[in-house]
């Protein structure tokens, strides 16, 4: 449905995306996620035909719409759009902006089409009311029906979530991604926040700098990033010095595990644990210092500082009823069966 | 506010015989001729502003940054003095008819040519140099839009000629309107043009009525008349301000990137700006220029020495009295948050609406009134007679002037109070320092450069001030624009450029501060 083949972007000589690539299938839910100026707004916005390429393809159901030599005009793309300052016409009522780019169709389709619509996004009976009139969420609700009401089965969100409150971000992508499942629609959303990000969807793509770093599902980028600024850029976690041997076992202050190194000439590298690897048990000999303690509700972060030479320090996750001073020792125990360790 | 009331107060004293000769003979014309000179001015300066405005926001071309602020310029021309200039140029003897008889071997009568001094012809003048009131706040209210608006528009399908008339328009039409109600409050307002192009409408109305027929009491009733049409051009203005404030949402906008153009379109859009500002500005200063040239040494001599320093003598000593008074006004709204301090605050700043023909007959009636009172007064008591002490000397025209141009230089003090914040005086105060040394020390240097600009407004606004200086001025007190009006009237044209161009000259002050302000934000 949308694929990107080699896919550069520059704006004068600076190089904003390189040769990214990637492919989804019909109603598969993409993200790309990553830190603001990686260059994953310059790729959304590629597809969509408001930023000019330097090199590669976009393709959109199997027609190339961006090369270095042609772009088709966004106008004849039949994508859906949504904006992070959500671009609702202010002149223009609820229902006169879902019915915008419907001007092709007669008044009674489109009367029909924007009634279904407010279903949808669960607006019913708010079509005759003024943009200002509504809150944020309700806003960005009527972005979305607006977007979908040509029909369209390509879905490009930019940041759509991102001037909305915490609580009502999680709320409102839930809700989105429910109705793009339901419609069968191929949608990329762009963020910064990961929490959305996995959420939202279905495969996530890691870009820096310009460059895609991984692409693959919440799951695996967690749990295996492939480099270490992935593993930094994902979820919580610490790094631990280990020493691995030739067939990619690891002895860390931790204990000994096998990793993803095989045949792996280094000797001395940096393992990765996450917090939630790391279990509170007080019955546990193993023992580690409590450097930092951040209480977060359910449960409380702990920072450790491990009894080894380097003074390693690692997160747990307790639940919130365990309570311990800083400076207390508290026993720990290692709940995994294979680690991530970078050279 | 005063001016007003007396105006409408006139009525009391209804002059039936006055009003059934005028009813009769013109009133039905200043009717009609003040409409159409308005309502033509407002569609001209629109189509004039918004489209030069939107080529300037949206789209790179040759030419762009500096004719941004070039088409800003033709404010600095007065409309009486542009339609000196362009009645020079176009009339039978002037430089393009005489070309046109001289290529073609014709002589009068023989071919068909417009007519400069007419209505139509005052409609165009009039929007040649009101245009950039429009072309401003449409230029900020095209670049205020979201790019994201254009984009999602696009995916929308919509584009080109389409987005503009479906988007970017109805958004920008408030400020579109608020500019073309400013540039029709002026027209309405203007008497200098009118009067030379021979056009009937209520402000020549009024003077004929003052001066001609000497009733002054129906030449108040015709001002009352005259103030109506005004407010319902206010009450425009007020409507679509308000209107503006929800015509932006979004939280986070960005910036408008403006488009490429093909080298051939590069080319249309930068003749059409240019356009405006040609013939706005660059024609009519090249003939004043022109004429002050092949005149210079009999113009320029010791009696344009004294105009010169006369005039700008009164407009520095209103500039001063009016950004004093100002001074109080903001601080008064900054202190004072009563509602009827508010109120008359707002009232005040009415002012600048007000045809400078009205405020003249409306200050001129009480303090002719005053001047007889005390005059007898003093006769009855002292056995002197005082004159017209009021009315008949310069402060009856600073007091107009105050009245007119107050509001000018209280945007200005307003501005620069606004940003001094409470909590600023509040840790001044914390540090230690009196109410009166907050005053010196934090105040006047924060707001020095808008008293600056206060003063620099109202000078120059002065410095072009015809009808209220033409009624009020003291007996044989010239200042430049009169000076002007009185040589043009005469058929001396030539003349009147040295005086005109002085005017032109003082008056690209503001526009500097206005083009940097511009930058600013």
């Amino acid at each position: 449905m949308i694929e990107i083949e080699k896919l550069s972007i520059a704006y004068d000589k600076n190089v904003a995306v390189k040769e990214a690539s990637f492919t989804l299938a019909k109603g598969e839910v993409a993200c790309l996620l990553g830190p603001s100026g990686c260059g994953k707004s310059s790729i959304l916005r590629a597809i969509a035909g408001l930023e000019s390429i330097e090199s590669g393809k976009v393709i959109l159901r199997d027609d190339v719409v961006s090369s270095t030599t042609s772009i088709l005009p966004t106008e004849k793309r039949r994508i859906a759009m949504m904006f992070q300052d959500f671009a609702l016409f202010p002149h223009l009522n609820v229902e006169q902006n879902i019915k915008f780019g419907l001007f092709k169709q007669s008044k009674d389709v489109q009367q029909k089409r924007s009634e279904e619509l407010l279903q949808l996004v669960g607006l019913e009976g708010l079509g005759s009311r003024q943009i200002h009139e509504l809150s944020g969420g309700q806003q960005q609700r009527v972005a979305l029906a607006r977007a979908l009401a040509a029909d369209v089965d390509i879905l490009l969100l930019d940041e759509p979530f991102s001037s909305l409150d915490t609580s009502l971000r999680e709320e409102l992508a839930a809700d989105i991604r429910r109705i793009v499942k339901q419609q069968q629609i191929t949608a990329i959303l762009v963020t910064h926040d990961q929490h959305e990000a996995f959420a939202f969807a279905d495969v996530i793509g890691v870009i820096r700098q310009g460059e895609i770093q991984q692409w693959g599902t919440a799951f695996e980028l967690y749990h295996t990033p492939v480099n270490l600024w992935v593993a930094n850029f994902v979820g919580e976690g610490a790094l631990i010095k280990g020493l691995a041997d030739e067939r990619g076992i690891v002895e860390t202050a931790l204990g000994c595990f096998p990793s993803n190194l095989e045949n792996s000439s280094a000797s001395e590298v940096n393992v990765l644990i996450r917090p939630d690897d790391i279990v509170h048990d007080d019955s546990s000999r193993l023992t580690a210092k409590v450097v930092e303690q951040a209480f977060r509700g359910s449960h409380i972060m702990f920072t450790l500082e491990l009894d080894s030479e380097q003074r390693d320090t690692v997160l747990c996750l307790a639940p919130s009823h365990h309570n311990h001073e800083v400076g207390e020792y508290i026993g720990i125990r290692l709940d995994v069966q294979h680690v991530v360790a970078f050279a | 506010m005063l001016p007003m009331l007396v105006v409408f107060y006139s009525w009391t004293n209804p002059q039936v015989e006055a009003w059934k000769h005028l009813t009769e003979t013109v009133l039905s014309d200043y009717v009609i001729h003040s409409l159409i000179l308005a309502a033509g001015v407002g569609i001209g300066v629109s189509a004039i502003g918004t489209g030069s405005a939107w080529l300037i926001s949206q789209f790179d071309f040759y030419g762009r940054k500096t004719l941004q602020w070039l088409l800003v310029l033709p404010m600095a021309v007065p409309a009486y003095i542009i339609a000196y200039t362009y009645t020079g140029m176009l009339d039978f003897a002037g430089p393009v008819q005489s070309a046109i008889r001289e290529s073609f071997d014709l002589s009068y009568g023989d071919y068909w040519f417009p007519e400069v001094r007419s209505l139509p012809g005052a409609i165009v003048m009039m929007s040649l140099v009101l245009y950039p009131y429009v072309y401003m706040l449409a230029l900020n209210a095209f670049r205020e839009q979201s790019q994201s608006l254009y984009e999602s528009s696009k995916t929308l399908g919509i584009s080109g000629r389409r987005y503009f008339f479906r988007v970017a328009l109805p958004l920008a039409r408030p400020a579109i309107v608020t500019g073309a109600s400013l540039a029709m409050m002026e027209s309405l307002a203007d008497y200098g043009t009118v009067q030379y192009f021979g056009v009937n409408t209520f402000t020549t109305g009024i003077f004929r009525t003052w001066f001609g027929m000497g009733n002054q009491q129906a030449a108040a009733q015709l001002a009352s008349l005259l103030c109506t049409f005004v407010f319902v051009l206010i009450l425009l203005e007020r409507f679509s301000r308000h209107k503006r404030r929800y015509f932006n949402t979004g939280t986070q906008q960005r910036v408008v990137q403006r488009r490429a153009m093909s080298p051939k379109f590069q080319w249309i859009a930068a003749v059409l700006c240019f356009l405006p500002f040609l013939f706005g500005f660059v024609a009519p200063s090249l003939q004043l220029l022109y004429w002050s040239i092949s005149h210079w040494q009999q113009n320029f001599d010791d009696q344009f020495l004294t105009l010169a320093f006369n005039s700008f003598m009164l407009a520095a000593i209103a500039a001063l009295v009016v950004t004093f008074i100002a001074v109080f006004v903001s601080y008064a709204k900054r202190l004072v948050v009563r509602k009827d301090v508010q109120i008359a605050t707002q009232l005040a700043s009415m002012g600048y609406a007000i045809p400078g023909a009205v405020v003249a007959v409306g200050a001129m009636l009480p303090l002719i009134w005053f001047d007889t009172q005390f005059d007898s007064f003093m006769q009855n008591l002292f056995g002197i007679s005082t004159g017209l002490l009021l009315s008949g000397s310069l402060f009856a025209l600073v007091f107009a002037y105050s009245i007119r141009f107050l509001v000018v230089a209280v945007q200005n003090t307003d501005d620069g109070l606004s940003r001094i914040k409470p909590s600023m005086d509040a840790s001044a105060r914390t540090m230690g320092l009196s109410p009166k040394q907050v005053g010196i020390r934090i105040h006047l240097p924060l707001l020095r450069g808008s008293l600056l600009s206060a003063f620099i407004l109202v000078f120059v606004d002065v410095l072009k001030e015809l009808p209220a200086t033409l009624i009020m001025r003291p007996f044989n007190f010239n200042t430049l624009a009169v000076r002007a009006h009185e040589l043009a009237s005469d058929e001396r044209l030539v003349d009147a450029a040295l005086p005109a161009m002085a005017i032109v000259i003082v008056g690209l002050l503001p526009i500097y501060l206005l083009t940097k302000k511009m930058d600013e934000s």
